[in-house]
């Protein structure tokens, strides 16, 4: 593909929802948002977020991939302040487009190579 | 495992080529596997797969997640390409999967820990609607 196409994307047209008709989440949706949100920071506050980008960072220095940036944004995630969005992206997969996640299997796919 | 805590998926897995950051994530899934434990309602399993995205075996995902922003052009490519279930969902950032391979249902501006990020909701194709 010609590279010049990479940004190319083409939207559902007959699609009525666009970036600015964000999915509001109902008052029970949020109620339990906030439930879960409050459960993942429990479980993340012992985690040190600066501590685990500086060994990412010695990881990839020590295979000479330093200067391989393709990594960094999707490691220097703090989920702690991007909880909220992911579970807002999911319940618009859910209520808009039927996306069934009972007994489905989620991936998280990590960083690219060390090339 | 934030997803885990979110939606009630059988499992949810993690790939990851970095052993610092799998490690990060073996001693999250310790906490996480005692916090599940003491709920009343079935959470997610997690697990954590020590990897490349490219080599281990995805295929039977529901819904993928590629924070992308920072991935490069071939990266994009190749994760494109890689066979999954037609339907599958797939989350994006910043740039979408190709077009060629997934449908763009909608985007959306999300807040994220370096700012607002556009964040795309695509469904695999079927291989009659791919395009060359």
């Amino acid at each position: 593909m010609d590279p010049k196409q990479f940004w190319r994307f083409e939207e559902d047209r007959t699609n009525p929802h666009r970036v600015d008709d964000p999915l509001q989440p109902t008052p029970e949706e949020l109620v339990a948002l906030q439930a879960q949100h409050q459960a993942y920071n429990t479980l993340v506050s012992h985690l040190n977020f600066h501590q685990a980008v500086t060994a990412s960072n010695q990881e990839r220095e020590a295979v000479g991939s330093t200067s391989d940036i393709t990594q960094t944004y999707g490691e220097i995630v703090s989920c702690k302040q991007e909880f909220n969005s992911l579970a807002e992206v999911l319940l618009t997969m859910k209520n808009r487009y039927r996306a069934h996640f009972e007994g489905g299997v989620f991936y998280d796919l990590g960083s690219v190579g060390l090339t | 495992m934030a997803v885990a805590l979110a939606q009630p998926f059988a499992v949810c897995r993690g790939i990851e080529i970095l052993e610092s950051l799998h490690q990060f994530a073996i001693e999250l899934k310790e906490k996480y596997t005692v916090y599940a434990s003491q709920q009343e309602t079935r959470l997610p399993e997690v697990e954590f797969i020590k990897g490349s995205i490219f080599e281990v075996d995805w295929s039977d995902a529901s819904v993928i997640f590629a924070n992308s922003t920072c991935f490069g052009y071939e990266h994009i490519v190749q994760i494109s390409q890689i066979p999954c279930k037609p339907g599958t969902f797939a989350i994006s950032m910043t740039r979408p999967l190709l077009h060629s391979h997934w449908q763009v249902l909608e985007s959306l501006n999300k807040p994220t820990s370096w700012g607002y990020a556009k964040i795309f909701i695509q469904r695999k194709l079927s291989p009659g609607q791919e395009l060359e």
